[in-house]
């Protein structure tokens, strides 16, 4: 099922340089996309588009069945959240358990269902401990989970993370990425798309959609992505680390399939 | 950086942090009400800031605040107690006479009346900072602002709109710490730029504070667009009905303590309206010893709190 479609959507902010140019897409449900693409290539603008945070200027776009308008637009926000990029500019509450309940207050989730809610979904991202804790006293990573309790507490089906790990430290960033895993083994409905640039976390989803100069320049399946590998590194961008081994190896006649797993892939070279 | 401990919440569990915001904020303002009040004579006035200032530090006490934070509350005082007892002596009001003259410096009289007033307002503006900081040490900013709200409410009549008003509000307290946070990283970012806030002159002095003026305006733009973003893609609808969670719930118990303060101030308004004129002839004695005694107190203070500044 067709949850969001995308047709020839073109965005560009007061100076009319197109930020986006006929973008099209359509994002089934319970399935993980990536977005990938070089900085100011319009990832984060589709993404305000799609919460409607912005308004298209060409094309169409709808999602659930409703194109985007006054009427529609808290309708269709009620069934996609976003984690953000800063940690700090979108903890809201003075406490984790206040910016949990923030989203709650705005849905008119009755007072006296916030607490039951608010502890299952910290305890979903492994923050139960920290109800109430202030954001200065929580590492970006915390935060981070912090968001992404808030979002999942509004029960959406989609949810966008725009670069949602880019501003942690590798342990951070491990942190939310296992929590993302973890989030779809449990809820294997749920879409998600991650803008990214971490290629290796991209090339584990279903799809790819690669933008660039805003136009999309390939989507697929990551091994149809690889197909055009040489044209992704002719703008710039990378292939999964295995994936350069496996060509390099090949092109010196040793012939190896497998690049997804390390392991298997030391197997069949050692055969 | 040392956390602003003036205005800050202090997480603990006692009677006063359980007491209801809107509660807290009517007793501040009625024993507020009972330590400005006038009265006829300096003996009056002296036995009942006594009263309410053992009652006031009892509270202090029961709400756990540290001395070490009392104190710095306090040092903001120190100059204007001597600016009080300057202009008092010099300006020294209508009825200086009554008490009689203290000293006589190179022919100019110093009335104890003026020396009286000083300590009276010296004494009012102690406990007008405890109480102050009782409150702020017992009450989450948010809950302020929920009580804020609350008060607020009879205006929303007139179309005024107190959830923009409050929701801004906590916002901006929310924000106070992270914001002061990247004052640091900039002057630290400058600093290692060679920027020198700490010394040179005037002009270098302003070059000095503009370089973190403006990055810091930049960010926060940045900041309030995203955060808009945020809230919006949370649902915040700022004309949209919404629930809450936080609800103070008005107990027994604030209904009792309400009538006890408010009990007090009345007393105090009575004192006050029957114009009672205690004058004692032992005034005089124990007055010296009571100023000797604030005196040896704030000294000891002062002592305390420079030794005790180094270690923070
Ligand atoms: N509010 C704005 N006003 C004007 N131009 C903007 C605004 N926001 C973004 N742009 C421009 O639009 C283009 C796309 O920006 P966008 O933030 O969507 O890129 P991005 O792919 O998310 O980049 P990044 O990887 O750095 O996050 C950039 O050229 C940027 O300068
Ligand atoms: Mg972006």
């Amino acid at each position: 099922m067709n949850l969001i479609e995308v047709k020839d959507l073109s965005f560009y902010y007061e100076n009319e340089k197109y930020v986006l140019d006929k973008v099209s897409f359509v994002i089934e449900s319970g399935k993980y996309y990536s977005i990938i693409g070089h900085n100011g290539s319009g990832k984060s603008t589709l993404a305000k588009l799609l919460m409607g945070l912005l308004v298209k200027k060409e094309g169409s776009i709808s999602a659930f069945n409703l194109a985007y308008n006054r009427q529609n637009i808290e309708e269709i926000r009620s069934h996609i959240g976003i984690v953000f990029q800063n940690p700090d500019n979108q903890f809201i509450g003075s406490t984790v358990q206040d910016d949990i309940a923030f989203g709650l207050e705005n849905r008119r989730v009755p007072h006296e269902e916030m607490n039951d809610i608010i502890l299952k979904f910290t305890k979903e991202v492994g923050m139960e401990d920290y109800l109430e804790k202030e954001p200065e006293m929580l590492s970006g990573g915390q935060k981070q989970r912090v968001a992404i309790a808030g979002v999942l507490a509004l029960n959406p089906d989609v949810i966008i993370f725009d670069e949602a790990t880019s501003m942690l430290d590798p342990v951070g960033r491990k942190d939310i990425h296992d929590t993302i895993v973890k989030l779809r083994e449990k809820n294997p409905n749920l879409t998600l798309i991650s803008i990214t640039h971490d290629i290796e976390e991209a090339f584990q989803s279903d799809e790819i959609i690669v933008l660039e100069h805003g136009k999309i320049f390939a989507k697929g399946k990551p091994e149809e992505i690889l197909e055009k590998a040489s044209d992704l590194k002719r703008i710039g961008l990378n292939v999964p680390f295995l994936y350069e081994v496996k060509e390099e190896l090949n092109k010196r006649g040793i012939k190896v399939n497998e690049y997804k797993d390390i392991q298997r892939m030391v197997d069949e070279i050692c055969k | 950086m040392a956390r602003l401990s003036i205005g800050r919440y202090v997480a603990y569990d006692t009677f006063i942090h359980r007491l209801d915001p809107r509660n807290k904020i009517l007793a501040l303002i009625l024993l507020m009400v009972a330590i400005f009040f006038q009265f006829s004579t300096y003996e009056v006035t002296f036995i009942v800031d006594g009263i309410l200032a053992l009652f006031i530090f009892g509270l202090m006490i029961v709400s756990k605040i540290r001395f070490k934070d009392f104190i710095k509350s306090l040092s903001a005082l120190w100059f204007m107690i001597l600016l009080l007892l300057i202009i008092n002596i010099f300006i020294p009001g209508p009825n200086k006479e009554a008490y009689g003259v203290a000293w006589t410096m190179w022919n100019y009289d110093v009335y104890w009346a003026s020396i009286f007033q000083s300590i009276k307002i010296t004494i009012r503006l102690i406990l007008m900072i405890s109480l102050t900081l009782i409150l702020t040490q017992t009450t989450k900013p948010l809950d302020l602002t929920f009580a804020f709200e609350w008060f607020l409410a009879p205006l929303k009549l007139f179309k005024f709109p107190t959830h923009v008003v409050a929701m801004t509000l906590s916002i901006a307290l929310r924000f106070i710490p992270t914001i002061l946070d990247e004052t640091h990283r900039i002057m630290n970012a400058q600093t290692s730029r060679g920027v020198d806030f700490k010394h040179g002159k005037f002009v270098e002095k302003m070059h000095a504070i503009v370089s973190l003026i403006v990055p810091l305006f930049v960010s926060a733009f940045e900041r309030s667009d995203e955060l808009a973003d945020a809230m919006e893609a949370r649902g915040y609808n700022p004309k949209g009905k919404r629930t809450r969670f936080r609800k103070p719930k008005w107990s027994f118990k604030d209904s009792v303590s309400l009538l006890y303060v408010s009990a007090i101030t009345a007393g105090v308004v009575v004192v006050s309206v029957l114009n009672l004129a205690i004058t004692s002839d032992l005034f005089f004695a124990f007055s010296l010893l009571v100023e000797f005694a604030i005196f040896i107190i704030f000294v000891l203070i002062g002592i305390f709190y420079t030794t005790f500044r180094r270690k923070v």
